[in-house]
This record gives C-alpha cells, sequence and structure tokens, in this order.
C-alpha cells in the first residue's frame, strides 16, 4: 500500500504492467483483497489522535473548509427552491446552481459573496478524469431544475395519475408522469456525484492523495502561501467539509444541523441496529487520517482512507435498499404518496452508487452502466406507477446488497 | 475512464512484452506519431507561417505606402491589411514551440489586456496609454519584457483605430500634429518588430527546424507532440477563453467588466471575427485539417480514432470536434462589437461562450491527454 500511494502514477502502472506480462487476464484487484481494511479498530498507529476535529499548528487552526461548508448551505437553498409556489424562475435556480460571485443567488448574503459553486464539483473529481462524463452529469442536475419549473408547477393543482404529473396525497409530494419528485432526484443524486465524488475520487482519491509534490510539501511542512497548512492537510479537510461543513458543531458533529447531503444519511443508517456505530467509524476515520496526515504516517493515511472509501460507500447503499424497500411497501399498501416520496429518494441514492469507492478495486461498487441499469428499471414504462407488485424493487434491492456485505433484510429494517 | 487508464496500461503492457524495450519507447502505442507531427508542420504550421508573413509583408508595404503618402485610402488600405494579418495571427499563436517559445512570440505579437488586480491599476491600463507613454518620452526598446504591452498587433490598432474619432483625426495625428513624427516613427517600429519576429521563425521552421519537430516524437514531456498539445491548450485556455472573453468580463478574482480590455478594442467590430478564427485554428489542429484546404490528415483527432478512445459511449474525438462546432456557433451568435456588448447590462451570452470553450478545455486537458499519455506540463488553480 505504501508504494502505491507513494507513486501512484508510475510505480502501479509498471506493477500492473509486469502482472500482465506473466499471467494475462488475472484479476487486478485480487492482491488487494485481503490486505483490505474496513473499521478504525484495525488500524494501528502510534501518535495521538484528537477528539475533536481540531488541529493547530503554533496554537492556531490548520484546518479550513469554508468552500465546502459555503456549497452544502448553496444545496440546502436551492433545494428550497423546488417550491411549486416559488417566485423564482428556472434560471434563477441554475443561475444560484452555478452561482458566480456577487450574483444575487441565494437569501443568505454570505453565500451570494462566495466565490464557490455547486455546479462545476459535480462528477468532477480528479480520480474520474472525465470531463465529458461531467459534463454530462451537470446537465442532468440542470434538467432536473428545468423539468421541475416545465413539468410540476404548471400541474401542481393536477391530481397526478399514471402519466399525468401533478399532486400526490394530502401533504403533497409534486410528482412527473412516472410518479418522481425532481427535488429528490437532485437532493440524494447530489449526495453522490457532489459529496462522495468530492470526498473519495478527489480529495480522498490517488490522484491527490499520491501527488508527490504535495507529499514531499506535507513532509517538510512546507505551508501553502499565506496559510497555515500544508495543500495535503487542506485537502484532507476539504473531504471532511463535504461531510461535516453544514453540521450542527462541526469539530464533533452529532447532529445534522443544516446538512441536506450526506452527514443526514449517515446519522439515519447509524439509528439502524445493523449500522450502529458507522458515524463513529466514518468521523474517526476523519480524525485518525488526519492526524496521519500531521505524523507524516502515510501508510495510517491509506488505512484511514480505505475505511472512509468502506464505510461512506456503506451508507449510501443502505440507503437506496432502505428507500426502495419501504416504498415497495408502500405501494403495497397503496400509500402512493410515501412510496413515489420514498422511490425517488432511492432514485437519487441508487445514481450516486457510481461515486461510491470499493477499497478492494479503487472502482465503484457499482458501475455507470451497472448504474444505468437499475435506474432504466425504474425509469421503465410508466416508472413508478408501474412497480406496484414489487417484483422489480426487490430486484434492485438484491443487486444492490449482493455488491456490499448486508443483507436487504437489514438495511430495510 | 477508468477502463480507459486500464486498456491504455494493457496497451503498454503489450508493447513492452513484445519488444521487450522500456517504458519510454519512441512508439508507446499502434498510432504513428511522427505522422501527425509531420502532418501538423507540413499542411498546418509552416503553411500558417507563410502566409503570416506574406499578411504581414503585405501590412509592411501599406504600412510603408501610408508613411510617404498619409492619406485616408492609404489608411484604410493599412487597416485592411492589419485585419488579415490579424486574422492569421490567430492561428500562429498556437505554435508557441522552437523559436517562437525562445523569443516569446505570442506576448510580443499580441498582449491586450492581463487580468484585473485590485489595488493594481496598472493592471488596468490600457494599450493605448503605454504607447502614448513611449511615443511621449521618445525612447523605448521594444525587445524589453517590459514592453510587452506597447506593440504588436493591439499598438497597431490604437495606432491605426484610436488616435481619434474619425479618419481625419487620426491622419491629423500623422501629419500636422507637434508629434507627428514620432507617431510615424512608433507605427513603422512596432510593424517592423513584427514582421522580424515573424519571419524570424518561420525561417527557423524552413532552415532544419521541421526535422527536429517531427522526430522528437518520443514519449517524453519535452517531445513535440507533448509540447504542441500543451501549447494547444494553453493558447485556448490563456489566449482564447481567458484573454478575448474572460478578462473583459471579469470572469475570475475580483469580477470587474472591463470591456475595454477586449481584443482590437480600438476598432471594436472585429473582436468576434477574431474569436472565430482563434477557435477555428485551435479546432482545425485537433482535426489536422490542411491549412485554408479541407483536406484532413493525422491529428489528434486520429490518434484517438486510433486508440478508439471513448467517453460515455461516444467516440471522444467526435465529442471534441462537436464541442469546437457548438462553440464555434455561440461565438457567432455574439455582437460584432465585444465593447459594445460587453458594455451592456447583460453579458449572460458571453458567460454562455466562456464556459463552452472551457469545456473544450476540460476535455482536451482530462480525457484526451490522459488516454494519449501526454502530460499537462501547467496547471491552474481548481478555484477551491
Amino acid at each position: 500500500m505504501y508504494t502505491k500511494l507513494m507513486n501512484v502514477g508510475i510505480l502501479s502502472g509498471i506493477v500492473l504492467l509486469f502482472a500482465a506480462c506473466k499471467n494475462e487476464g488475472d484479476d487486478l484487484g485480487d492482491e488487494n483483497d485481503s490486505g483490505v481494511i474496513t473499521t478504525v479498530s484495525e488500524i494501528d498507529y502510534d501518535f495521538d489522535v484528537p477528539a475533536t476535529y481540531v488541529f493547530t499548528r503554533d496554537s492556531e487552526t490548520t484546518v479550513s473548509f469554508g468552500g465546502q461548508s459555503d456549497r452544502l448551505y448553496m444545496g440546502k437553498e436551492i433545494l428550497g427552491f423546488f417550491d411549486v409556489n416559488t417566485t423564482k424562475t428556472a434560471e434563477n435556480v441554475k443561475s444560484a446552481f452555478n452561482h458566480s460571485e456577487n450574483g444575487n443567488d441565494f437569501d443568505d448574503a454570505n453565500l451570494n459573496e462566495s466565490s464557490k459553486k455547486i455546479q462545476n464539483k459535480v462528477a468532477s473529481s480528479n480520480d474520474l478524469n472525465d470531463a465529458v462524463f461531467a459534463a454530462e452529469s451537470q446537465n442532468l442536475f440542470i434538467s432536473y431544475i428545468d423539468k421541475f419549473f416545465a413539468e410540476i408547477v404548471p400541474s401542481k393543482d393536477v391530481v397526478a395519475s399514471k402519466g399525468v404529473a401533478g399532486y400526490v396525497g394530502e401533504k403533497p409530494r409534486y410528482v412527473n408522469s412516472k410518479g418522481m419528485e425532481y427535488n429528490q432526484l437532485f437532493n440524494k443524486g447530489l449526495i453522490g456525484a457532489l459529496v462522495v465524488d468530492q470526498v473519495l475520487n478527489n480529495y480522498l482519491g490517488d490522484v491527490r492523495v499520491g501527488n508527490e509534490e504535495y507529499i514531499a510539501d506535507n513532509t517538510n511542512e512546507t505551508l501553502l502561501e499565506g496559510e497555515n497548512y500544508t495543500t495535503y492537510e487542506h485537502h484532507f479537510d476539504e473531504a471532511y467539509g463535504y461531510v461535516y461543513g453544514a453540521a450542527d458543531n462541526p469539530i464533533a458533529p452529532v447532529a445534522k444541523g443544516d446538512d441536506k447531503f450526506l452527514f443526514t444519511y449517515i446519522t439515519q443508517v447509524n439509528g439502524m441496529s445493523a449500522f450502529s456505530g458507522i458515524q463513529d467509524q466514518i468521523f474517526s476515520a476523519f480524525k485518525i487520517g488526519r492526524a496521519a496526515v500531521v505524523a507524516q504516517d502515510y501508510d495510517v493515511l491509506e488505512d484511514a482512507i480505505e475505511v472512509l472509501q468502506y464505510q461512506i460507500s456503506k451508507v449510501v447503499a443502505v440507503r437506496a435498499v432502505y428507500y426502495l424497500e419501504a416504498g415497495k411497501n408502500n405501494l403495497a399498501a397503496q400509500e402512493y404518496e410515501s412510496a413515489f416520496h420514498g422511490l425517488s429518494e432511492a432514485y437519487g441514492f441508487i445514481y450516486s452508487l457510481q461515486f461510491t469507492r470499493n477499497p478492494n478495486t479503487g472502482e465503484a461498487y457499482l458501475s455507470i452502466s451497472e448504474v444505468e441499469a437499475l435506474l432504466s428499471k425504474l425509469d421503465a414504462g410508466d416508472g413508478f406507477w408501474d412497480l406496484t407488485d414489487g417484483t422489480v424493487l426487490d430486484e434492485i434491492s438484491n443487486t444492490i446488497a449482493d455488491k456490499f456485505d448486508f443483507t436487504v433484510a437489514e438495511a430495510a429494517e | 475512464m477508468k477502463k480507459i487508464f486500464y486498456c491504455l496500461l494493457m496497451v503498454l503492457a503489450l508493447g513492452s512484452c513484445k519488444g521487450g524495450s522500456s517504458v519510454a519507447d519512441c512508439m508507446p502505442d499502434s498510432f504513428d506519431r511522427s505522422a501527425l507531427l509531420t502532418n501538423w508542420a507540413d499542411n498546418i504550421i509552416i503553411p500558417s507561417y507563410t502566409l503570416y508573413v506574406d499578411e504581414l509583408t503585405s501590412l509592411q508595404t501599406a504600412k510603408d505606402v501610408f508613411i510617404e503618402t498619409p492619406n485616408e485610402q492609404n489608411l484604410v488600405l493599412l487597416r485592411t491589411e492589419w485585419l488579415e494579418a490579424y486574422i492569421v495571427w490567430q492561428n500562429v499563436s498556437i505554435y508557441e514551440i522552437g523559436k517562437a517559445e525562445n523569443i516569446r512570440l505570442r506576448d510580443y505579437t499580441n498582449t491586450f489586456n492581463v487580468p484585473h488586480v485590485k489595488d493594481e491599476p496598472e493592471t488596468d491600463k490600457l494599450t493605448g496609454e503605454f504607447v502614448e507613454e513611449n511615443i511621449s518620452s521618445g525612447s523605448y526598446d521594444l525587445t524589453l519584457s517590459t514592453q510587452l504591452r506597447s506593440q504588436g498587433f493591439p499598438a497597431l490598432d490604437y495606432l491605426l483605430n484610436g488616435l481619434g474619432d474619425t479618419d481625419a483625426e487620426i491622419l491629423l495625428k500623422y501629419t500636422s500634429d507637434e508629434n507627428a513624427a514620432k507617431y510615424t516613427l512608433y507605427l513603422d517600429d512596432v510593424s517592423n518588430r513584427l514582421l522580424s519576429m515573424g519571419a524570424e521563425v518561420m525561417t527557423d521552421w524552413n532552415n532544419g527546424y521541421r526535422n527536429t519537430f517531427i522526430t522528437n516524437d518520443c514519449n517524453a514531456s519535452t517531445s513535440s507532440l507533448n509540447k504542441l498539445t500543451n501549447d494547444l491548450i494553453f493558447n485556448l485556455e490563456k489566449a482564447t477563453r481567458s484573454a478575448q472573453i474572460g478578462t473583459p468580463i471579469g470572469y475570475l478574482g475580483e469580477p470587474v467588466v472591463i470591456p475595454e480590455k477586449v481584443q482590437a478594442f480600438y476598432k471594436q467590430d472585429v473582436s468576434k471575427v477574431l474569436l472565430i478564427a482563434s477557435l477555428t485554428a485551435s479546432k482545425n489542429l485537433f482535426n489536422g485539417k490542411h491549412l485554408n484546404s479541407d483536406t484532413v490528415g493525422e491529428s489528434l483527432k486520429s490518434y484517438l480514432d486510433e486508440l478508439q478512445i471513448t467517453a460515455v459511449g461516444n467516440d471522444l474525438s467526435i465529442v471534441l470536434d462537436t464541442y469546437y462546432e457548438e462553440a464555434i456557433s455561440e461565438a457567432q451568435k455574439l455582437d460584432e462589437n465585444f465593447y459594445e456588448g460587453i458594455s451592456q447590462v447583460d453579458i449572460e451570452k458571453y458567460r454562455d461562450i466562456r464556459e463552452s470553450i472551457h469545456l473544450i478545455i476540460e476535455v482536451l486537458k482530462t480525457n484526451m491527454i490522459s488516454a494519449l499519455d501526454i502530460k499537462a506540463d501547467y496547471s491552474d488553480s481548481d478555484g477551491d
């Protein structure tokens, strides 16, 4: 693991090269299977890890993730703009999604002044390194905004039915002609395309973590100009910020606070009996990883990252299955309002699975095409209206759970 | 993307198994890089320099005629030659390699703005101010790097279009103005230097650099393919996207819209023509399209096709060509006169064209160069 981290570009290429020469067609992931660790208790380290996410140099903090908090708060406001009685236009909401500094997009003036934006971070991680895919993914989220204004707002007083957009139930929920809520697709989709991708495939990804220049600067404690941190420290904090940047008390996060994205669902999965403790696994892995950066112990850092890959990916998968199964039960009971709401969330979480990262393979637990295949089952025909017998939903749940080490029953609790 | 990565490694692995040679083999894959370099050199780069120097020679002649007889007809003719050379320059701007890199041809030929920096008023000064300073002091050395903003096409833009509101007023500066001799001398100096720099680079290509360029086809970061591909990306990012659009609309940093920072501010109605020329030159180099011909040869496009590189299920070469097409057709919808357009309240379409160009750059920088195993030789901040 150490060489992989240090020389991820060249050395792993050479290793693969020899492997390919010796034994063509061998599974490239095999040799990693035994070495991967998934819980913090398996990490051996010989440095102090603080109780809270507080790290200092000369008594001044070295932690900074303001840009990540900004984006989480921007996301929260944008979700609020998916309102059938809004005075905003699709253009206003798209402008907020693609915010530019001093643009008057948000209610929170601090966000208007921010130079950060969500759009260009969607599916844009260094490890994915695919600008065509990024552009297509960004366009998908833009299309949710457009479709909300084109399909949902005009039919807000129509009773939804098979093939007809409108409202469902008492609350009510506003759905498209297939029973889907665009705000849920947007919200839960961004958990993967923004948060998980930025955390696992960007800031904790091979390109950044394996960057020899950053490692050397960290080892020499060469600080970023005008800052109290090394680039390496800062990148780790930016990963942390995408998870906890909008939580109550981000240095010791327990309650979700203003978070609408990943952390909210970490707390929810943590409340399920089969997954109790996952919140502490993730928080502790972040603390250990950050302390490892300070201690320049890059083996431990790699271990902590593996735990984060495993645990964070699992949160997304558990929620996908949870909502699929809840949707199935609600459909059986003809509770369409709850069913469509839950299935919309499931749709977003399934979409998000393509941004997860399996520490055994370095790839997503479900590939882009596997995710597409699952989503097309939900999209087919009249969408959620056609899923009442539950077989398709169980099928999808099983496919997902099979990729992980939990059962559908555990996630459906 | 990962798949492409592994495919590439497999390609590398197979190559090394077969030949038993090192990773830094001159033929890293099945594509003939020297054929690409030959096509670029013989059908795009050298013809571009030849045409460019032709245009500058015509400009030179028109300048001499104008200095001899400074009248309106000769001013109009000189201006026409200036624009024709400026359009061809948009091609040459890309090839910052060899002698051009050595003498900083791009910087000395077309530095018409720098991005706004807060509390640094120098960053917002216009070409005309630099030119006037030189003319009034009467002592200047255009070969100094402190003089980048007082020469080249932007200085000629000022001298031919910016000295007065009408042609009659401009002519006065070369005839009855107390500094008429100085204006005339400056016009002479700037034109001469433009031609001599262009000719120097062309001569170098014709006297041996072509072979150096073509034979340097190994897979090192200093190889011609690596360097010129980086030049293509750098030019599209800095000379096209940032200088022509981003900086005038104050896209980065402190958002200050300064429409005077457009390319050809003094002429005003040619910024769009120049932008389209710049985008088209970039597209043609990518596609391997011969200068002023419909023939297409080996290029980055055919290289991507040879390796069967795809993105989101489509051929990457086609995706890129489409992105170029879209940016060009979007550019065609802009105002002829960027200065007026950007002075309007609604600069949304300028932001849009910037995004379209940015998308091409992103795809070149990520999908393409990783697929072709080319290393980016520069990076910029990622804005986080």
